[in-house]
């Protein structure tokens, strides 16, 4: 099968650092997919060589052909931005390859629309700058759905909200892959909100990929064990059905003591 | 419910609204700029009423009052004009190195462009005498020159290292500094007249415009335009910070050196003849990011405009408080563009530019 998005044996390196290699997973169109895996292991080096910033070994194809910026939404790791623009004006650069000396009352809907769907159509006009993190965040992610991608990748893109804009936002993403069958990889720490709302996880390890598939396959107290160093356990709500991860202690001997000199 | 719709209706004429304010912005910058061009053409040693200048400017330089006509076409209006050229080729060239290197005290400057261009005038104030060529061409060839070594110089950093706002400033500090010190060697040199010479063409004033000075800074604004315009959204998306942009699919590094080229030949074009003169490259995109914010499209035009409104204005000034002896507009612009740069810094409130 060709659709969907297919890595195959990638590996990634920085002069002589290997950061990936032997990277293997498939994942169909129409889903969330959550990659996890603990800091600095290649989260962001795997998203930035899916959107073709970073060179790459092996083979990376989208709905069999290399990936294209055209379909492509990529929202890097978020940093403050000082621009003077306005919200309204931040999101219309999300189409800046389309837009010529007067925006089209198209373009400038659609805009309007998904600030709407985040419910900070209020902001439209505030300057950019102005905004919280949290808010920064939301917009650029608005930017990124207004490019309308077929395959939208998000490094950390929920770091900085609050629990209900986390929530807000699994639920557009939901909505958008269920109307344009786009397939969404989410960069996350929060296994929890990984497990309630994403279709299909990628567990990477320093150096490479610890596993991939449903969550409750991949993930298992083992697995976080040897992976994040933390003693857990993996349950199942009994109210919702899905699967929750209470976090426990980091494991035994692996925290030394801070020496404070005399 | 009705409310509701009205709060979105409202919130959704923002934006044509905003673009329509600016539009206006524009708009009376442009009428301002044509008021003040009349005002210097009626300016001068030999004073001349409005009336007067309105008359000449029907009748062409062709017209019967050969002394007026020979004032306002020969001597004044090649100043005027070549105040509004050099004024709008700083204003986009200092609006855009601002963008592309991130940086508010980024100026047409920065990277060294107006010491090379002092370099190339003061060698040619020494040595074109040798030369077969009249002094009033070899001075701004040799400027001109200058600055594009400059230029090729801090673009060869650019590329071998890449285009990154550090690697563009600290190799434009350096090319800045080479070309200072060896300028100051020349006038350590120098005979006292020709000292007298570069220090007169340092200071930077209309005085020099020609017809000829005139066509040829304008065809090189001209001849940019349409490259500047090209890029105005590429520019603004540069302004989300490299990686944003880069992710929204721009080629960042491709974007920082055209626009890099650009800069150059809009300053030499705006050096070459009339010398260097500053602040007006670093205040104008100040101001009119007050007026328009930073969406390019609005940015850039006004810039232009108002760098053109601010030297035409320092023109005037500069005949008005001493009309014996003007004095050069490159003093003026320095001067006055202390107080304006703290207006600027002072009217960013908290929330800064943006209306």
């Amino acid at each position: 099968m060709s659709e969907g998005l297919i890595f195959d044996r990638v590996g990634v390196q920085f002069g002589s650092r290997i950061v990936l290699s032997d990277v293997e997973a498939q994942f169909a169109p129409g889903q969330i997919i959550g990659l996890v895996g603990p800091n600095g292991c290649g989260k962001s080096s795997l998203l930035g060589a899916v959107a073709g910033l970073l060179s790459h070994r092996g083979e990376i194809t989208f709905n069999g052909r290399g990936v294209d910026a055209q379909n492509l939404g990529y929202m890097p790791q978020h940093s403050q931005i000082r621009a003077s623009l306005s919200v309204l004006e931040v999101v219309l650069l999300g189409r800046h390859e389309q837009l010529g000396w007067r925006v089209s009352a198209d373009v400038l809907e659609a805009a309007y629309g998904i600030l709407g769907s985040f419910g900070i159509e209020d902001l439209a006009s505030r300057p950019i700058h102005a905004l919280s993190g949290g808010q920064q965040q939301l917009v650029l992610l608005a930017q990124r759905l207004l490019r309308a991608p077929r395959l939208l990748l998000l490094d950390e893109a929920t770091s900085a909200l609050d629990l209900a804009h986390q929530l807000r936002v699994f639920e557009i993403l939901r909505a958008y892959v269920e109307r344009t069958g786009a397939l969404v990889m989410i960069a996350i720490h929060d296994l929890n909100l990984a497990a309630r709302h994403a279709d299909g996880i990628m567990l990477l390890r320093n150096g490479g990929l610890a596993g991939s598939g449903r969550f409750d396959d991949v993930v298992t107290p083992q697995v976080l064990r040897s992976v994040y160093g933390v003693e857990a356990e993996v349950l199942t709500s009994c109210r919702t059905g899905s699967v929750i991860v209470p976090l426990a202690r980091v494991r035994e001997g692996s925290v030394a003591p801070i020496r404070l000199s005399p | 419910m009705t409310i509701a719709i009205r709060k979105v209706d409202f919130v959704r004429g923002d934006y044509r609204r905003a673009s329509r304010y600016r539009q206006l912005g524009l708009a009376l910058s442009v009428l301002a700029l044509i008021a003040l061009m009349l005002l210097d053409l009626t300016t001068g040693p030999s004073g001349m009423p409005l009336n007067d200048v309105l008359k000449g400017l029907i009748a062409g330089p062709a017209g019967e009052d050969r002394m007026t006509a020979t004032i306002l076409w020969q001597l004044r209006m090649p100043q005027t004009v070549m105040g509004l050229v050099v004024g709008a080729c700083l204003g986009l060239a200092g609006l855009q190195m601002q963008t592309i290197l991130d940086n508010p005290l980024a100026s047409p400057f920065t990277l060294g462009f107006s010491a090379a261009a002092g370099f190339g005038a003061a060698l040619a104030i020494m040595f074109g005498g040798a030369l077969a060529i009249p002094d009033y061409f070899v001075v701004p060839i040799s400027a001109f020159a200058m600055t594009l070594v400059a230029c090729g110089l801090v673009y060869l950093i650019a590329t071998l290292r890449g285009a990154s706002p550090e690697i563009l400033v600290l190799g434009g500090i350096a090319v800045s500094f080479f070309f200072q010190s060896i300028q100051s060697l020349l006038q350590f040199l120098a005979s006292p007249e020709v000292l007298q010479q570069i220090v007169f063409w340092l200071f930077g004033s209309l005085l020099k415009a020609t017809w000829t000075s005139v066509s040829v800074s304008g065809a090189i604004l001209l001849f940019c335009l349409p490259f500047v315009a090209r890029n105005c959204w590429a520019l603004t998306v540069l302004k989300l910070g490299d990686g944003n942009a880069r992710s929204l699919g721009l080629s960042v590094e491709k974007v920082r050196r055209e626009t890099f080229l650009l800069v150059a030949l809009l300053t030499a074009a705006a050096v070459s003849f009339v010398g260097t003169i500053g602040f007006v490259g670093l205040i104008a995109p100040h101001v009119c990011r007050l007026i328009a914010g930073e969406d390019h499209r609005f940015a850039l035009p006004l810039s232009a405009v108002i760098g053109a409104v601010i030297l035409v204005g320092a023109s005037v000034f500069g005949k008005f408080i001493s009309p014996a002896a003007v004095i050069p507009v490159g003093i003026v612009t320095a001067i006055a563009g202390i107080p304006m740069l703290f207006a600027v810094i002072l009217s960013r409130g908290a929330e800064g530019g943006v209306k």
